[in-house]
C-alpha cells in the first residue's frame, strides 16, 4: 500500500481542521485513523476524491462531538459520559472466535467446547452501583475513623499531603472485606502502602486497601461485595496497625466517606 | 438487526483480548481485525473504539507509545501487566456467561 502524498495529506488535515472542537491528541489519532480509512480506499482503486468523501461521511461533525462527549474527563467531579450511540451494524449471528483459549481462567464446565457456542453477545458490563459494602466490621461512620479524606500533615514523612482516602485504627489481623463486586487488579507489595490490593468495579470505581498484614487474593480473582479479601496490618509507611481505605472514580481519589451505608 | 445494547459491555473485553493476542495496535488496525474476524458482521465505529481505548488509559489497564508513520503521528496501545490481568478475567467471565445463557435459552448451534 503506497502512503498518501504530502497533498492528500494535507487535504484530510484540513478538513479535521474545520471541526472546531476537535484539539490534538484527539485529532492526531482521528488523523491517522481517517488516513488509514482512505489508504485503504486507495489500495482498492478508488480516486482519492471518492475515498475522501466517504470518509467524511464516517467521520463528521456529529461523530467528532460523540467521540469528545465520551471520553473521560479529567475532573473527577464529572460524571463520565456514556458511550453514546453505538451504531456498530451486524449482518449475521455467527461470531466465531479463534480456536485459542487464554492461557489461565478456563470455567469448570467445559461440556461446550468454544467453537460450537453460539454467537451471543451479552451486556458484561451492568450498571454497578458505587462500591458501598463496607471493608471493616467496625462500623462505617465518620466518627469511626481516625483519618479522614483531604490534606493533612502524614503522620510518619511529616509532610501536607493529600489523605487519598479514609483510615480506621484496628487491631492486626482484623478481618477486611471487598466494598463491592468485582475483580483483583493488583495485589501485594506497593511502596508506602505496604501490602495492597486494588479492585475495579466497572468502568468508574476502583478501590484500594493499604498497610495490610496478609493480602488472600491474587490478581485476577472475582470478588463479590463483602468478601474476605485481606486483614489489617501496618506495612508501609504506617504508625500503627489500621486499614488505609480508598475510592477511585475516573482516575482520581474521592472521599469514600461518600460511599458508604 | 441486533439490539447494540448487546455489545455495548463487550467492547472493552474485545479490545483486551486483541491487545493481549497482537502486542501493540493502534486504533485503525483494531477496527481492520475486528471486521476480519467477525468476516464482515462487525464494524467498530470511531465512536465506540476510541473512548473505549481512553477509557483503558485512564483505567491503567493499556499504555500507550507514538510512533512518526506516513507524514503523521500514530498512537500505539499495548496492555500494561493489571490489563495482562483483566483481559484474562473478563474473557473467562464472558465465556461463562455465555455457556450459562446457552443453557437457560437453550439455544440451538446449528445456524
Amino acid at each position: 500500500m503506497s502512503p498518501l502524498t504530502p497533498e492528500q495529506l494535507a487535504a484530510i488535515t484540513h478538513y479535521l481542521d474545520r471541526l472546531p472542537r476537535l484539539t490534538p491528541p484527539l485529532k492526531e489519532e482521528l488523523l491517522d485513523h481517517l488516513c488509514c480509512a482512505v489508504e485503504d480506499q486507495l489500495a482498492r482503486g478508488a480516486s482519492f476524491a471518492d475515498a475522501l468523501a466517504q470518509v467524511q461521511g464516517l467521520m463528521n461533525e456529529n461523530e467528532v462531538d460523540e467521540i469528545i462527549h465520551s471520553l473521560p474527563k479529567n475532573r473527577s467531579k464529572m460524571i463520565q459520559a456514556l458511550l453514546g450511540v453505538l451504531t456498530i451494524s451486524l449482518t449475521g449471528f455467527l461470531f466465531p472466535w479463534p480456536a485459542a483459549t487464554p492461557p489461565s481462567v478456563v470455567p469448570d464446565t467445559a461440556e461446550c467446547p468454544i467453537s460450537e457456542l453460539p454467537a451471543l453477545m451479552p451486556p458484561l458490563v451492568v450498571d454497578w452501583a458505587p462500591p458501598s459494602h463496607c471493608p471493616i466490621d467496625m462500623g462505617c461512620t465518620e466518627d469511626r475513623t481516625s483519618s479522614g479524606f483531604g490534606m493533612r500533615i502524614h503522620p510518619v514523612t511529616n509532610e501536607e499531603v493529600l489523605h487519598r482516602g479514609i483510615d480506621w485504627r484496628a487491631p492486626l489481623g482484623t478481618p477486611v472485606y471487598a466494598a463491592g463486586p468485582g475483580h483483583v487488579m493488583q495485589a501485594g507489595q506497593n511502596g508506602q502502602y505496604g501490602n495492597y490490593i486494588r479492585l475495579v468495579h466497572d468502568d468508574t470505581y476502583q478501590t484500594a486497601y493499604a498497610h495490610l498484614s496478609e493480602v488472600l487474593v491474587k490478581v485476577g480473582d472475582t470478588v463479590e461485595a463483602g468478601d474476605l479479601i485481606g486483614r489489617v496490618g501496618s506495612s508501609g509507611a504506617s504508625i500503627g496497625s489500621h486499614l488505609h481505605y480508598e475510592v477511585i472514580k475516573n482516575g482520581s481519589p474521592v472521599n469514600p466517606i461518600a460511599y458508604l451505608p | 438487526m441486533h439490539d447494540t445494547e448487546l455489545l455495548k459491555g463487550t467492547l472493552k473485553t474485545i479490545v483486551l483480548r486483541l491487545l493481549a493476542e497482537e502486542g501493540r495496535m493502534y486504533g485503525y488496525q483494531i477496527t481492520q481485525r475486528v471486521r476480519e474476524l467477525s468476516a464482515g458482521e462487525l464494524e467498530l465505529t470511531e465512536g465506540a473504539l476510541y473512548p473505549t481505548l481512553h477509557k483503558l488509559e485512564k483505567a491503567g489497564l493499556v499504555t500507550t507509545e507514538k510512533e512518526r508513520v506516513g507524514g503523521r503521528m500514530r498512537k500505539y496501545y499495548r496492555l500494561s501487566p493489571q490489563g495482562q490481568a483483566s483481559a484474562t478475567t473478563y474473557l473467562a467471565q464472558f465465556q461463562h456467561f455465555v455457556l450459562v445463557m446457552n443453557r437457560v435459552l437453550q439455544l440451538k448451534t446449528d445456524q
